[in-house]
């Protein structure tokens, strides 16, 4: 029998994909659909340094093969961008121009480079990396690059200032010690933390941070750090972490914060919208607050949850999941509550 | 016995005149050695007769003239002229001519069919011949008849060829009948001049099967010529007295318009 | 930031799909004009419904290479969307890492899975382009979407865009003057929209055009028809308006007037046989133009002029299909019915693989049948009368139609034409009547077909040999193709080849009668036999079977679409005897 349902989850991440497995093994006939802006298939987002450093190609990057989807008929719409989404007739508005119906949604849109307001002027001049598209991006670039200015910090930029410095670049780093991510480094961390950058071969600025960037007259870009070291760039990466990737949201009543408000059972303040991964905020009964996590496991977990209630079981997300992280030699713990 | 002796007992007769007449037009020129498979007494004589009679007063030579027929009665036409003939098949007689005449315009055409050929399945021949003015003359014998296949009516019917021909466009239009091969043979020798499509319609009786319509009894009284006062440069007025007498012989139709081959 | 772009290797195809109006064959033909006006090899095709019912869908292919193409194309690098619901069906065509040109702006938000953007895997390249607002923007009417979209290939390939205003104008040549300027503006408007916004992180494009131009043109086969036609002799050209028959009356008409032949516009194609039989019958060489049913409808006639020995030749254009509805698709299914009439009169039948064979063709058959006083039919089919192919133009007559008309026929078959004092004569299916007003009885039919049956077992006989495929050792499989299906077969051979199979390839042009003896010769090194050929019931293969006493493997199916060097390949894999442990095939 035809089931009704079409289950359709923006995102292709670790909690997208966790959802639509799990929600193909509840429903058999259910359409299930996955819609994402990135152009490429589900891939290991942890390893983009490799890529960048050479030791993985992108097919190495696939967490799966594409026939995946076929043999569990998953309709994949990649390099798709929902403009808009009307909850009330249950219909996104694709920037393509077409109209994609649903009977549940599951937002897993994960995050965005984050960029600190002071910046902004800049963000012309910085190179991030957080997608595959962006690493390509990088990669074609890299023989024209020497000089490497990196500037804030996060999980992702630590693996590729190695991996740049392993490919012969100088790299300068300016950690910003406030706005680290997603960890507030504590001052025995920053110093294990600048310790363990420096064997690398990466020059670290622990107390300095970026004032200014301007585009070099022969090419590249001039660095001028607040204590006034003037540094001469090829590239200039920005790293301040992720922020959840809502703003389309705007405007369609969802309630959101910095990232969607779920309660426990990952629901939304809508009927039979949902969240999951990266770009939720999700309600503790207990604490009576929100909280976030980041990193693989956690997004495969709320992946699941999110599904099975979807599916009509009742799931809570229960304890924010305990989970780790490893980034060079460092294990962070990627779930915590956070003050709102 | 000598060939002298021979001809005397028929010198100053009327037979005699007759021959010398037939040997002065050239007309015996036309006639091949084949004998006629036609019944005895049947219509088709006569109308080979106005043929060669035409093509005599058109002074075309036997080479420069192809016959071309399709089935039936008509099919026997080449064999007992003289002259190039093309066997066709039922229907294609009139896109063979036209065929033979795009090619070779330096020659004269002449397409014969029987009633049930030209105007049943090779109506499309005659339509597309008047369309672009070929200059071929359809030679159309009307018996009504398929005298081949055991009488079997024609399948147009009794309509009228002359009618059929005037309104697909053709540019000559005349009827004749078998009893009076010489003004069959002047019509044919108009056509046969005729610098567009030529339209000769024969009424002819087929005595074996048709007993009642066409005889040569009932063609004999009701045979008139075309009134005088007719007009053949009206299309309307030929219409008219196409559809109003079925009897009545001469050019009814004719425009030198100039009008050459067109493709 | 420019990333380097890589040229393509290799073919490079562009094809533009939309409903029949919207101009996808018009753009795939400016295209392949332009790149061989830049000296580069190029191939056009089409596939589309009867024009005026108007509501089919279109697929335009234009192949561009350096080299000269050596088969057809089965794999898309470029596909324009000017209709997205026709185009989603073709995105398999597709390859991995080819390009989708799209509407962007369409009037309104389009019902799910109607956008050809929600089908474009990761790997391939999608662009949105507004068609619909660039061309309103350039002419008032808007209907330039098309030459919007090829100006935006022709801009994402690197291709030169001064090569196609003059492509354009060949086009619409005999057209309105504002007909052309609208459709280069839409050009221009495309090209500048793609240069501007998405040249810059497109990766790949065309190969550039050789330094040195190879003297070629872009032909159809209805244009190397009508060319061969005049370079015969040809004093005629009947045929019943009917698509392709009418491309090749247009290209016809295009011939210098002292070169043309007589255009005869038949009430159908029973009367086009019927122009051609007069013609010839008034001793003038002439051909007769049929396509799909029309073949049947001319038959009677050219069971006549075997029997009647009269050279009259037919072209012959298979469809898909016995229906007027499918004219507009190809098939190789018309070889029994162009070989057998309804009486026991056989006509010699030759089927030509690409534009240039068409043109040896035509002129072949015009003069064998001359030489043979036989009927000829020239077998090709609606992809070949259609399909534009840069060729060596123009093309000279070939050797053995020369020697063909240097020979005339034997004495006793020679007659005047008429308008030869002296020489009158009947033409009839009686056989050679060599009265002259004499009494001679009629030839019995029997006599006439056993005659015709003699002249065609001479002319087989001296035909050339046909194009082989491979070495003269042992073969474990051997193909035998004809018309259409030579060239897929060829290529299909070629992978065999490189993948270690010991196959070879015999492909007459002289499809009937069978050349004997090099058939046999070839059968007898193959283990396997097979036939290719498009059409279900294996026409050929059932001939040769007869003929050799031996099964034929069948490498076809039904009419429509072209067949592909893929499919016979695994038609070939599918036939070959297995191997045993030691690599040896065994039947």
């Amino acid at each position: 029998m035809v089931s009704p349902e079409h289950f359709v989850i923006i995102g292709n991440g670790a909690a997208a994909n966790r959802a639509a497995d799990v929600l193909r093994r509840g429903d058999k006939d259910a359409r299930i659909t996955l819609i994402s802006d990135e152009f490429f298939h589900f891939y290991h987002r942890h390893r983009l340094a490799d890529y960048l450093a050479g030791t993985a190609g992108e097919d190495d990057l696939l967490v799966r093969a594409p026939q995946h989807y076929q043999k569990h008929r998953i309709r994949l719409r990649l390099g798709q961008r929902v403009t808009r989404i009307d909850p009330k007739e249950k219909v996104l508005y694709l920037k393509h121009m077409e109209m994609v119906r649903y009977t549940r949604l599951l937002l897993c849109t994960g995050g965005k480079p984050r960029l600190p307001e002071i910046y902004y002027a800049y963000r012309a001049h910085f190179t991030t990396v957080k997608t595959l598209a962006d690493a390509r991006q990088l990669r074609e670039r890299l023989d024209g690059i020497r000089d490497v200015v990196v500037v804030g910090g996060d999980l992702v930029s630590v693996r590729l200032a190695s991996a740049l410095v392993r490919l012969g670049k100088a790299v300068t780093f300016l950690v910003d010690a406030d706005s680290f991510w997603p960890l507030e480094l504590t001052p025995e961390r920053r110093a294990e933390f600048a310790e363990r950058l420096t064997r690398v071969g990466i020059a670290v600025r622990l107390d300095d941070a970026l004032a200014h960037v301007e585009p070099h007259p022969s090419g590249g870009y001039r660095v001028t750090t607040r204590a006034g070291e003037r540094l001469r760039a090829d590239m200039v990466g920005a790293f301040f972490g992720l922020a959840p990737d809502v703003d389309f949201l705007l405007g369609t009543g969802l309630d959101i914060d910095r990232g969607l408000l779920v309660n426990e059972y990952l629901q939304t303040n809508l009927p039979d919208i949902y969240a999951a991964g990266d770009c939720a905020q999700v309600y503790n009964p207990a604490l009576r607050n929100y909280w976030v996590s980041i990193g693989w496991p956690n997004a495969e977990k709320l992946g699941e949850v999110a599904a099975r209630n979807l599916l009509g079981q009742v799931q809570p997300a229960g304890q924010a999941p305990a989970s780790a992280l490893e980034f060079e030699g460092i294990v962070v713990n990627t779930c915590w509550w956070r003050r709102m | 016995m000598s060939d002298h002796e021979r001809v005397t007992p028929i010198m100053g007769t009327e037979l005699a005149r007759q021959m010398e007449r037939v040997r002065r037009s050239g007309e015996l020129g036309y006639r091949s050695a084949q004998p006629a498979t036609w019944c005895p007494g049947c219509g088709y004589h006569g109308v080979a007769l106005a043929l060669t009679r035409g093509a005599a007063a058109a002074q075309v030579p036997p080479h420069q003239l192809v016959f071309v027929a399709g089935a039936g009665c008509a099919a026997w036409m080449p064999r007992s002229l003289r002259g190039y003939g093309i066997e066709a098949l039922a229907g294609t007689a009139l896109a063979v001519a036209a065929g033979a005449k795009l090619a070779r315009p330096d020659l004269t055409v002449v397409a014969v069919g029987g009633d049930a050929d030209i105007l049943a399945s090779g109506a499309g021949g005659l339509s597309a011949a008047a369309a672009r003015n070929l200059p071929v003359t359809a030679l159309i014998v009307d018996n009504g008849r398929c005298g081949l296949i055991h009488g079997l009516p024609s399948p147009v019917g009794v309509a009228d060829p002359l009618t059929t021909a005037l309104e697909a466009g053709a540019t000559l239009a005349g009827r004749g009948w078998t009893g009076k091969p010489d003004a069959l043979g002047d019509i044919i020798a108009r056509a046969l001049r005729h610098p567009g499509f030529a339209v000769v319609v024969a009424v002819s009786p087929c005595i074996t099967y048709d007993m009642e319509r066409l005889t040569w009894d009932r063609l004999y009284e009701a045979w008139q010529p075309v009134p005088a006062g007719h007009d053949p440069a009206d299309r309307a007025a030929a219409l008219a007295l196409a559809r109003r007498e079925p009897f009545i012989h001469g050019i009814l139709y004719e425009r030198q318009s100039g009008d050459r081959l067109k493709v | 930031m420019k990333v380097p772009r890589r040229p393509l290797t290799g073919d490079l195809v562009v094809c533009f799909c939309g409903r029949a109006g919207d101009g996808a064959r018009a753009a795939g033909r400016v295209l392949a004009i332009a790149a061989a006006g830049l000296g580069l090899h190029a191939r056009h095709a089409a596939a589309y419904p009867a024009e005026i019912r108007g509501a089919g869908k279109t697929l335009a292919y234009t192949a561009i290479t350096r080299e000269p193409l050596r088969g057809p194309c089965e794999r898309v690098d470029v596909l324009v969307a000017l209709s997205d619901p026709l185009t989603i069906p073709e995105l398999p065509r597709l390859n991995a890492d080819g390009l989708v040109l799209y509407e962007n702006n369409p009037p309104g938000y389009v019902a799910e899975d109607m956008a050809v953007a929600g089908y474009i895997a990761p790997g391939m390249f999608g662009y949105g382009i507004p068609f619909r607002d660039l061309a309103a923007q350039a002419e008032s009417f808007g209907r330039g979407r098309n030459f919007v979209a090829l100006g935006a290939v022709a801009a994402l390939l690197d291709l030169p865009a001064a090569a196609f205003p003059p492509a354009i104008a060949d086009h619409f040549a005999g057209q309105a003057e504002t007909v052309r300027a609208a459709a280069v503006r839409s050009f221009e408007m495309g090209f500048e929209y793609a240069r501007t916004r998405l040249v810059a992180t497109h990766p790949w494009r065309a190969l550039p055009a050789p330094d040195e131009r190879p003297a070629v043109a872009l032909v159809t086969g209805a244009a190397a028809v009508a060319a061969a036609c005049a370079a015969a002799g040809v004093r005629l050209v009947a045929f019943y308006p009917v698509t392709p028959a009418d491309r090749i009356r247009a290209d016809l008409e295009r011939l210098p007037a002292d070169e043309r032949p007589v255009l005869a516009l038949a009430a159908d194609a029973a009367a086009a046989a019927a122009h051609a039989y007069g013609a010839v019958a008034a001793g003038r060489s002439a051909v007769a133009v049929t396509v799909g049913s029309g073949l049947a409808a001319a038959g009677p006639l050219l069971d006549q002029a075997a029997a009647a020995g009269l050279p009259l030749a037919v072209v012959h254009v298979q469809t898909a299909g016995p229906a007027a509805a499918l004219g507009t698709s190809t098939g190789q299914g018309d070889l029994l019915a162009a070989i057998h009439g309804l009486s026991d009169v056989q006509r010699p039948v030759l089927a030509p693989a690409c534009t240039a064979d068409c043109f040896d063709a035509v002129c072949l058959a015009v003069r064998l049948a001359a030489r043979w006083r036989t009927p000829a039919v020239v077998l090709t089919d609606f992809l070949q009368m259609e399909r534009g192919e840069t060729i060596g133009w123009p093309r000279p007559l070939p050797a053995a139609a020369a020697a063909l008309a240097a020979a005339t026929p034997a004495p006793d078959e020679a007659w005047a034409p008429p308008g030869t004092p002296g020489g009158e004569r009947l033409v009839s299916a009686g056989g050679p009547d060599k009265r002259s007003g004499a009494t001679e009885a009629v030839a019995s039919c029997p006599i006439a077909v056993g005659l015709h049956r003699g002249r065609l077992n001479a002319l087989a006989a001296g035909w050339a040999p046909p194009e082989a495929f491979g070495d003269d050792g042992p073969l474990d499989l051997g193909l035998v193709a004809w018309g259409a299906a030579i060239e897929p077969a060829r290529e299909a051979l070629r992978a065999a080849a490189a993948r270690g199979l010991r196959v070879g390839g015999c492909f007459p042009r002289l499809v009937w009668p069978l050349q004997r003896p090099v058939l046999t010769a070839f059968a007898a090194r193959c283990r396997v036999l097979g036939a290719a050929e498009l059409n279900a019931s294996g026409q050929l293969a059932g001939l040769l079977e007869h003929a050799l006493a031996r099964p034929v493997a069948r490498l076809g199916r039904a009419g429509a679409e072209p067949l592909t060097e893929s499919e016979l390949l695994a038609g070939i894999e599918e036939a070959l005897p297995p191997a045993d442990a030691k690599g040896k095939r065994h039947e």
